[in-house]
């Protein structure tokens, strides 16, 4: 018995220290979270790594550029197939990282939103703004996707065929359908429309959305969809919050990358993935664009640097340094809201915001305002001012695809450089890009 | 319910058979002749009956004599059979036992960290590594004395660093692979590399469930269990001094087939010609081109003339950089081990202390390393042996010096001119750059780049400190009841202060990087003058406690139980901190603040950006809580049974509560044949067959039931200071352990007088709910996604074969084992895509084929016409590669066979004369295959110096007859370079026999030369790495070692015991 009763003793001290509750709840690692608070929301949203990187292929489709055998030489496989619009961008790896990274932002922004219904308290104003963030990048991801693997809007708008899959929540295992190009390009409209209630006017940091980035992101895709009554709505409206614009005269053009990093008139930034070639001297600004520039045009100062071979690198970006702008700004939104104007009819109207803006590109004094009545001409000037501000930005791609719908704007592009060669010609196919072979692999495409 | 659940466990393990004597009894304590140390489990039984009993654990027994006169027999493994007449007037019988061979004398005794098992009653898979084993290699760390000596256990020398050691195949796929380390009966947090080889005693690597399942969900892998000296009861005092000396040859730079220099000067004036520098050449980032390119340019704008730059450039054909980095930066190496151990007894107390200096001289000039160990261990047995005390502290110091970093150039640069004056040589910027910034801005910090000067120049220093306290208390509640808590206390600090000089390249660099002029031609520093020091500490705590009970019993019929029961709490804690200083003066111990967050443009391209202040923080938590039970039943020496469980508990991230948890168990049986009386086989005179079952755990703590983000924040970021999460795994809410059922079957025999002994055991591994990735569609967000997946089956067999095979004047012992592996997948959830077939983990999992598995593309041989590879599409030979790359599947890629070693083992002879002894290891893989390397052209296309095979290219029609190496194509392609470099004719036969290593010894015996001054004295000397003595390849590298070859190395040393 007294052995007996040793043993309990002992039993009982030794079972006594084990009732720590708790202790198996401490997490293992100081920067890793599972996160669920409203802060880790904005710290996932505010990655601007992933959530403000742009895909660089919308520029690599574009006549912003040209290049030469050594630039040929220097392309990386999938690059090559985008710059002579072979129709595919993928890799041996099966990885497709401008498709990819752009779900991944899809996928952060699903989470957000999930975590964020979780939040049953009420109405809150971090909240809405979190939420109203989630839903721009959302649209922003699948607006880029529209752009590089789905037809033109007017061209697929009534074709009943998936082609993206829409993915609509962050779990990883759920069936998905493939949405075709009306339905992709209504989700866009939605969310964007959701989020202009959410969002506060003008966001904290440049990196984040906001309502004037929300409504410039609108007019984008307005304009994309060839309805330009509303990209005009949109313009206006972002104007209407910011439309403050840099004086190029007072930007120093010693540097080699002149324009101020987050300056004044960015709305959103945003910027395209970077890879040596985006920054290489093999990339050649297109010579028709870059002669027609006026001495007097500061753009031409500012935007380029003459390399070596006396050739002109675009050396502009508004992200102040090599790696190439893709983001909303101020420049954009005018632009916009004068082709909108003339093409409302409101030829005058439209012409002063192109002047407006012109004045602070020329050196002080020597601008002379654009004048004229017709509306063709003057859809024409603002056209190709469009195209001379916003040249390396990713939009040309967008405007490409869009005026080939309008034969006196269309222009059928070829390539011939390094041994190979591409043409294309918008107005006559409804050129996508392929899903990555990967994604097809997957049974019905979007699992 | 924890309660209860322990509670259960030790009333059901304390039930005590009583069998009721009437009679006399005996009782006395077996003790060895040559040291006095109590031997437990001899077999003391009546001659002429069955009746007799076992030693307990202190040596003693007791015995029911009904009988007026016997004789009582008194026999143990490794020592003489000793007979003692009884009458009824003595009691009290103590005996000694003289060891059979000085040889064999140890009792082989296994450590599983929880207990020490007789080798007689073990049932489960253990390998033991006596002393003499540990001792045989020298090396610095302790890991590899357990190469080529382990059945069962490989070496893996190429592939996942986290793998080193694979103990019977891999049974993951993703988790962790490491087999556990337990030092002195806890887990080491440590680096092993602070274990020093002459403080250990002994190793026991566990193999299977019965082994391991002790260790529960850390098991999976197998363990090595470590355990250092201690001295033995009844002890002398003893003095031991242990000294020697490695010397290994310079690395060899030539090893790795290389094209020609001349060659690749030749590429750079091809490729410059066709504009394929033109980039970097007017790069707006000055970027370095090659030394030829430069030339070339000079001519080109007419600096210089054609001639001129044709004369240079045939000059740098005849250069190699590895002539000068093999003269001026590397060294043999030289490592030098001491060690002085002292150790003895009293009645109570038995201590030990150990001293330990090791001193490296690394392979490049300047940099070393040294290692100071102090061990303290005490133990007291008080109360008639009823309490036990123990205490010891474990402390280590190592230091790692850094003067020099490897100077890095073009092959064709060279470090001096003619006159062996130090040259510079371009490192970041062309020399245009360089050039003409030096012309226009003189002052500026000299820009240039001389290695031979940096010779030296760092102060880089890491120290570690590592304390291990360790505390245990046991008392013995009532005969064979015993508690016991054991406490470890682990505190690891770890300081690095590397110090970079102004004087250095890099801190040179650095401050003109962030130097700006002003429109009048004013200089700012953005980063102060003085040195750069980049500061982090670390710091690791863990406190382990383990309670345990333990019962142990021998009835009087001769049958035993032992059990353990108990709980084990662990937590371990660290964290990490890392800030740069700039502006540094180590003499005054002054530093300058820098604006980390400004976007300053850069001197050299113009660009924003900021000062990298590298500044970090870390900080982990882990804890464990785990209950453990052990028991065993042994029925008189034929048959004995074993049960273990155990349930781990962990902080794992984000799994859900109720699947924190895992319980794993085995069970097992031994059945010693020879005991048997009908038992009558004389050339096997020991015979034992064994078998165990059960299930070991594995965990994979970077998959997570929930969505998981990393935070992170940089001065440097869009945003300055602005915290970031960045997505790191998606949620996983059916995430599980993994387990491992384990079969084990297992043959023990021993000849006549020791002669021939050995080990067979054969055994299954089935990996079960392992961590696989199945592919998901990009459009997730995720390319695979991580969960339970996969089953993997594992059999093979471990032969272990001990043989003296002459035993007179002359002595020759033969050690061998043949380890047979052999791995396949038996489930996976999804087909991976071939591209997957070619990574470089090697891992590619494929139901029915090893997890290592070696693949090609099928092969078409070179396209007569251009050279160019070709596999095949639809059936067809085509050059179609990413048509052939995007079509082929898993089934139609060719498989050559397993990538790990299927057989393999080593043999060791050890042959002895009076005082020498010599013995050699010859070590030997088979029945697997690799992956050569060869040319890349994408790497070629920009000018790399790359494989030697690009000399053996395709050139003109009929070379395809005499070689596999594709043309060189104008342009980039990825696809053919993918579509040869992974096709099936790269694929080698990796099976080699090696000769590892030879060991010479000569011992001096007291009655030797010098009488009283020492016991024992060997000299001994030892050769590493000799090199390989047949294989099935003709490529000329080695197998195994297929980027750096092992160096070559020869050790001496004395060994003194006092």
């Amino acid at each position: 018995m007294n052995q007996f009763i040793k043993v309990l003793f002992v039993l009982y001290c030794f079972v006594g220290i084990s009732g720590c509750e708790g202790f198996l709840d401490e997490k293992p690692s100081k920067s890793l979270v599972v996160p669920d608070t409203l802060e880790d929301i904005q710290a996932l949203l505010d990655g601007d790594a992933l959530m403000n990187i742009d895909a660089f292929t919308l520029f690599l489709q574009s006549d912003d550029f040209e290049l030469e055998a050594p630039g040929v030489a220097q392309l990386i496989d999938w690059q090559r197939n985008a710059v002579f619009w072979k129709g595919e961008i993928d890799s041996p790896t099966g990885v497709t990282a401008e498709y990819f990274n752009i779900y991944r932002k899809i996928f952060v922004a699903h989470f957000a939103i999930e975590e964020l219904e979780k939040f049953s308290t009420g109405k809150s104003q971090i909240k809405d703004d979190l939420m109203g963030q989630a839903l721009f990048y959302r649209a922003y991801g699948y607006f880029t996707l529209a752009q590089l693997f789905m037809p033109d809007y007017s061209k697929g708008k009534d074709m009943d065929v998936g082609i993206l899959p829409l993915r609509s929540v962050s779990q990883l295992d759920v069936a998905v359908p493939l949405a075709a190009v009306s339905q992709i390009y209504s989700e866009i409209v939605k969310n964007l429309e959701q989020a202009l209630t959410l969002l506060p006017d003008k966001a904290k940091y440049q990196t984040r959305p906001s309502k004037v980035a929300t409504h410039g992101l609108l007019s984008r895709v307005n304009l994309a969809m060839g309805d330009y009554d509303k990209a005009l709505v949109n313009a206006l409206a972002a104007l209407n919050i910011q439309s403050e614009l840099m004086d190029y005269n007072s930007i120093d053009p010693v540097n080699t990358y002149p324009i101020p990093f987050l300056n004044e008139e960015i709305v959103f930034n945003g910027i395209q993935s970077a890879y040596s070639f985006s920054f290489s001297t093999n990339l050649l600004v297109n010579s028709e664009i870059y002669q027609s520039y006026d001495s007097m045009d500061l753009r031409k100062v500012l935007y380029f640097t003459i390399n070596r071979d006396g050739l002109p690198n675009f050396t502009g970006s508004y992200n102040g340094n090599f790696e190439l702008f893709s983001g909303i700004a101020v420049d954009e939104l005018i632009l916009t809201a004068a082709e909108c104007l003339v093409r409302a009819g409101e030829v005058q109207k439209g012409m002063e915001y192109l002047n407006r803006l012109l004045e602070t590109r020329w050196v002080t004094g020597s601008f002379v305002p654009f004048e004229t009545s017709s509306s063709q001409e003057a859809l024409e000037i603002i056209l190709f001012e469009r195209r001379k501000s916003l040249l390396f930005r990713s939009t040309r791609w967008l405007d490409l695809r869009r005026l080939s719908n309008e034969p006196s704007f269309h222009k059928p592009m070829a390539r011939e450089a390094g041994g190979f060669s591409g043409k294309l010609d918008l107005s006559q196919t409804a050129y996508a890009l392929k899903i990555p072979a990967r994604e097809l692999d997957f049974e019905g495409a979007g699992q | 319910m924890k309660i209860f659940y322990t509670l259960l466990l030790y009333l059901g393990l304390a039930i005590t058979p009583l069998i009721a004597q009437t009679s006399y009894t005996v009782s006395g304590v077996v003790t060895s002749e040559q040291d006095n140390t109590t031997l437990p489990g001899v077999s003391v039984l009546i001659k002429g009956s069955t009746t007799g009993t076992v030693t307990d654990e202190t040596g003693r027994y007791k015995l029911s004599i009904t009988t007026e006169s016997a004789t009582l027999v008194f026999s143990y493994l490794g020592f003489t059979t000793k007979e003692v007449s009884l009458n009824s007037s003595r009691s009290e019988i103590d005996v000694s036992l003289a060891p059979l061979d000085m040889e064999l004398s140890q009792v082989e005794v296994l450590a599983t960290g929880y207990q020490e098992i007789p080798r007689e009653r073990a049932n489960g898979s253990f390998v033991g590594i006596d002393k003499e084993l540990v001792n045989r290699r020298v090396s610095t760390g302790i890991l590899e004395r357990l190469e080529d000596v382990t059945p069962g256990l490989i070496f893996n020398r190429e592939g996942d660093e986290f793998e080193a050691i694979s103990i019977r195949g891999r049974s993951t796929i993703y988790a962790n692979a490491q087999p556990l380390i337990v030092v002195d009966n806890f887990p080491y947090d440590g680096p092993i590399e602070n274990i020093n080889p002459n403080d250990v005693e002994s190793m026991t690597v566990l193999k299977d469930a019965a082994a391991a399942s002790i260790w529960g969900a850390r098991a999976g892998n197998g363990v090595i269990v470590i355990t250092t000296k201690r001295a033995k009861a009844g002890q002398s005092f003893r003095v031991s001094f242990n000294a020697n000396t490695t010397v290994a040859e310079k690395p060899d730079l030539f090893y790795n087939p290389k094209m020609e220099v001349s060659s690749l000067v030749d590429l750079h004036r091809e490729l410059f010609e066709r504009g394929n520098f033109n980039s970097n050449i007017n790069s707006n980032n000055k970027p370095r081109v090659a030394p030829a390119v430069e030339v070339l340019l000079k001519a080109r704008n007419g600096e210089i003339s054609q001639s001129e730059a044709d004369q240079l450039l045939e000059g740098f054909k005849s250069r190699d950089f590895r002539n000068d980095l093999d003269r001026y930066f590397y060294q043999p190496s030289v490592n030098q081990q001491y060690a002085l151990n002292l150790s003895g007894s009293g009645n109570v107390h038995q201590y030990n202390f150990a001293l330990g200096y090791d001193a490296n001289s690394s392979e490049v000039v300047g940099n070393s390393n040294n290692r100071i160990t102090l061990t303290q261990n005490n133990q007291w047995k008080l109360l008639e042996n009823r309490l036990e005390l123990g205490a010891g502290i474990y402390w280590v110091q190592s230091n790692n010096n850094t003067t020099t970093d490897l100077a890095q150039g073009w092959i064709y640069d060279r470090m001096t001119d003619e006159e062996g004056n130090p040259l510079a040589i371009s490192r970041s910027y062309s020399d245009r750059y360089i050039n003409s910034i030096e012309a226009e801005r003189a002052d500026l910090l000299n820009w240039r780049y001389v290695p031979l000067d940096e010779i030296g120049l760092l102060d880089n220093r890491s120290r570690t400190n590592d304390l291990r306290l360790n505390a245990n208390i046991g008392y013995q509640l009532f005969p064979g009841f015993k508690a016991e808590v054991r406490y470890q206390y682990w505190n690891n600090q770890v300081e690095t202060r590397n110090h970079s000089p102004q004087e250095t390249f890099f801190v040179r660099d650095l401050i003109n990087q962030f130097s700006e002029f002003d429109q009048a031609g004013l200089l700012t520093r953005r980063i102060p003058l003085g040195g750069i020091l980049d500061h982090s500490t670390g710091r690791g705590d863990s406190h382990s406690l383990r309670a345990m009970l333990s019962y142990e019993k021998l009835t009087k019929t001769g049958n035993r139980i032992n059990a353990i029961g108990g709980y084990e709490i662990k937590s371990l804690t660290s964290y990490q901190d890392a800030m740069r200083y700039f502006g540094y003066d180590d003499q005054l111990g002054l530093s300058s603040a820098v604006d980390p967050t400004t976007r300053f443009r850069r001197l050299y391209n113009n660009a924003l950006a900021t000062i990298p202040a590298n500044q970090s923080h870390r900080g982990n938590t882990d804890r464990f809580i785990s209950y453990f039970a052990n028991a065993s039943y042994q029925i008189d020496t034929r048959f004995n049974f074993s049960a273990s469980t155990r349930k781990d508990q962990s902080n794992l991230f984000g799994v859900n509560a109720n699947q924190r948890g895992v319980p794993l168990w085995s069970i097992g049986g031994g059945y010693t044949i020879s005991e048997e009386k009908w038992y009558r086989f004389d050339a096997l005179p020991y015979l034992r067959l064994r078998m165990t079952y059960g299930y070991n755990g594995n965990f994979d703590n970077r998959v997570s039931a929930f969505t998981t983000a990393r935070y992170s924040i940089s001065p440097s970021s869009t945003i300055p200071n602005l915290p970031i999460a960045a997505i790191m795994s998606p949620p996983n809410p059916n995430l599980g352990w993994e387990k491992i059922r384990n079969i084990n079957l297992g043959l023990d025999f021993g000849s006549k007088n020791g002669k021939i002994s050995g080990t067979f055991e054969f055994y299954q591994k089935n990996g079960e709910d392992l961590i696989g990735d199945i592919e998901v569609p990009a459009s997730t967000g995720f390319f695979n996604f991580r969960g339970n997946f996969a089953n993997t089956s594992t059999v093979g067999y471990d032969l272990n074969l001990n043989a003296l095979i002459i035993d007179k004047g002359v002595k020759w012992r033969t050690d061998f084992f043949w380890s047979f592996v052999k791995e396949k997948v038996t489930r996976y959830d999804f087909t991976l895509p071939p591209a997957n077939f070619f990574n470089t983990s090697g891992i590619n999992p494929y139901v029915g084929r090893p997890l290592f598995g070696v693949y090609g593309y099928p092969w078409a041989g070179l396209n007569p016409e251009n050279g160019n590879p070709m596999g095949f599409l639809d059936g067809i030979p085509s050059e179609d590669h990413r048509g052939i790359l995007t079509s082929i599947t898993p089934e139609t890629l060719h498989y050559a066979g397993p990538g790990r070693p299927v057989h393999f083992g080593s043999l060791r002879n050890t042959v002895s004369w009076k005082g020498f002894e010599f013995s050699a290891n010859i070590s030997f893989r088979l029945g697997y295959y690799y992956r050569r390397s060869s040319v890349s052209y994408n790497n070629i296309l920009t000018g790399t110096f790359e494989h030697a095979d690009y000399e053996r290219r395709w050139r003109e029609m009929g070379d395809e007859m005499v070689t596999s190496v594709p043309s060189m194509p104008s342009v980039p392609n990825s696809f053919r370079d993918a579509f040869y470099l992974n096709s099936e004719v790269l694929i080698e036969k990796g099976d080699h026999i090696r000769l590892q290593d030879i060991r010479l010894a000569y011992s001096f015996q007291e009655s030797g030369l010098a009488g009283g001054i020492f016991r024992n004295l060997s000299l001994y000397s030892y050769v590493n790495n000799l090199g390989i003595l047949w294989k099935a390849t003709k490529d000329e590298l080695d197998p195994d070692f297929r980027t750096t070859l092992p160096k070559r190395s020869i050790a001496f040393g004395v060994n003194w015991n006092f």
